[in-house]
């Protein structure tokens, strides 16, 4: 009896290992083209071709469900071609560029005669910049800025040419068309710090050493049908100031705050025009 | 009034299962958070250049970012099980490769193409890539496009 159970076993275990056992469905010698398909439903080879007859094909299709994973293999890479990459794609930690132009409009300043203040320039005709490549960058630059200030009526910029103060007077009587601006042009040097945040958002922290250039006050009004446009120049503005900023950008623009601690004129030579707060659009920063 | 209520909930089904099906799990990861991304880098053509070779959208999306790349596997595979045509080969359990045709849109072809060369043989690379084309290309011509 144990000899019957024990060929038995033998026998089912044979069985058993003949059905796990691969069979060779068909083998075609040096086919042509051999061609695997693949559907939700199923998987087809189609051979083209073979040693002896090129008119020869075979098809071998597999019926499966969806959720079956299919797996391949082959013995060579696949050589990527990525059809649109640039080589001038590769970021570097160095650049020079130009950026950031900005207009705004003042907020406030010190000063209680300015009626309205205009700022615009370009922040880095050049640049340096460091990027590290993490979402930051460094830059310092060169850059042009223009500000300028007009006062509330009846006052007007006035300067004693003499002693090259400036003073406020008011206009003479029965004026029109009355504007008095104050324009102080600079070079600019800024230090500034990016800080991108994704989706095309990034921040600018810097500030920015003013080398005060030019300065000029125009006084312009009409009185009896005639105009007067009077400028004075060798004004003695403060030849160096400094400002910060920030701005908060999505791709190519953003806003800009920028605060000028620093008065726009000597001291004993101006009225004391200072702490004047900016808000305006910055473009390519 | 029977046979109209099912004619309607019969039409707004297959609405919505057309409209489930237009949207794709890759669509995350063009969302433009690769764009400054370092370690990353995202191509977006359109327009007459992606024309030229018989497409009306391209949008490749390399990172060497070892989570990122898995995340990126995970939704090729998700989009791949509603593929209406595939080739895939998996390397130690992993995908090496996947070419996905995807099902019409508006009858532009769609294709997913998802490579990471971590596993390659011969000279592997920290990079996998991803690149989703839309236009009337056939899978030959796509192949020809992306394969050297």
């Amino acid at each position: 009896m144990k000899k019957i159970v024990l060929l038995f076993a033998t026998m089912l275990a044979m069985a058993q290992a003949q059905a796990a056992a691969p069979d060779t469905v068909t083998v075609i010698e040096q086919p042509n083209q051999v061609i695997i398909t693949e559907t939700p439903t199923g998987s087809l080879v189609k051979v083209i071709g073979s040693k002896e007859n090129d008119d020869y094909s075979y098809t071998y299709k597999m019926q499966h469900s969806g959720n079956d994973t299919v797996h391949t293999s082959q013995s060579a890479d696949w050589e990527l071609n990525l059809p649109f990459k640039k080589s001038s794609n590769k970021e570097y930690h160095w650049s020079i560029v130009c950026s950031g132009l900005y207009f705004g409009a003042g907020l406030g300043t010190s000063f209680d005669l300015v009626n309205n203040s205009f700022n615009w320039g370009i922040l880095n005709f050049a640049s340096l910049n460091y990027n590290t490549l993490h979402g930051q960058q460094f830059s310092i630059g060169v850059g042009y800025d223009n500000k300028r200030f007009s006062l509330k009526r009846p006052n007007c910029f006035a300067m004693d040419e003499a002693t090259n103060i400036v003073g406020i007077e008011t206009y003479p009587e029965g004026t029109v068309d009355r504007s008095s601006v104050l324009s102080v042009r600079a070079i600019q040097f800024p230090l500034q710090f990016q800080q991108f945040l994704g989706k095309d958002f990034h921040i600018t922290l810097g500030g920015t050493m003013n080398w005060n250039v030019y300065a000029k006050c125009n006084t312009h009004y009409k009185v009896n049908k005639t105009h007067h446009d009077v400028s004075y120049r060798g004004i003695q503005q403060n030849k160096l100031t400094f400002d910060v900023y920030g701005a908060l950008s999505y791709s190519r623009i953003g806003i800009y705050c920028r605060y000028s601690p620093c008065n726009m004129f000597k001291k004993g030579y101006g009225p004391e025009i200072k702490n004047t707060w900016m808000l305006g659009v910055v473009i390519g920063l | 009034m029977k046979r109209i209520t099912i004619i309607i909930l019969t039409c707004l089904l297959t609405t919505i299962a057309a409209m489930a099906q237009t949207g794709l799990n890759i669509n995350r990861l063009f969302d433009g958070r690769y764009k400054k991304a370092s370690g990353a880098t995202e191509i977006i053509v359109t327009g007459v250049q992606a024309r030229e070779i018989g497409l009306t959208v391209y949008h490749s999306l390399s990172v060497t970012d070892k989570n990122q790349a898995e995340l990126v596997e995970g939704l090729v595979v998700k989009d791949g099980a509603k593929a209406v045509d595939k080739e895939v080969e998996y390397r130690n359990g992993q995908l090496y490769y996947g070419f996905y045709t995807m099902p019409k849109q508006k009858h532009s072809n769609r294709y997913i193409f998802f490579l990471n060369q971590n596993l390659a043989r011969k000279s592997p690379k920290n990079v996998v890539t991803l690149i989703y084309m839309e236009g009337f290309a056939n899978q030959d011509e796509i192949k020809k496009l992306i394969r050297k």
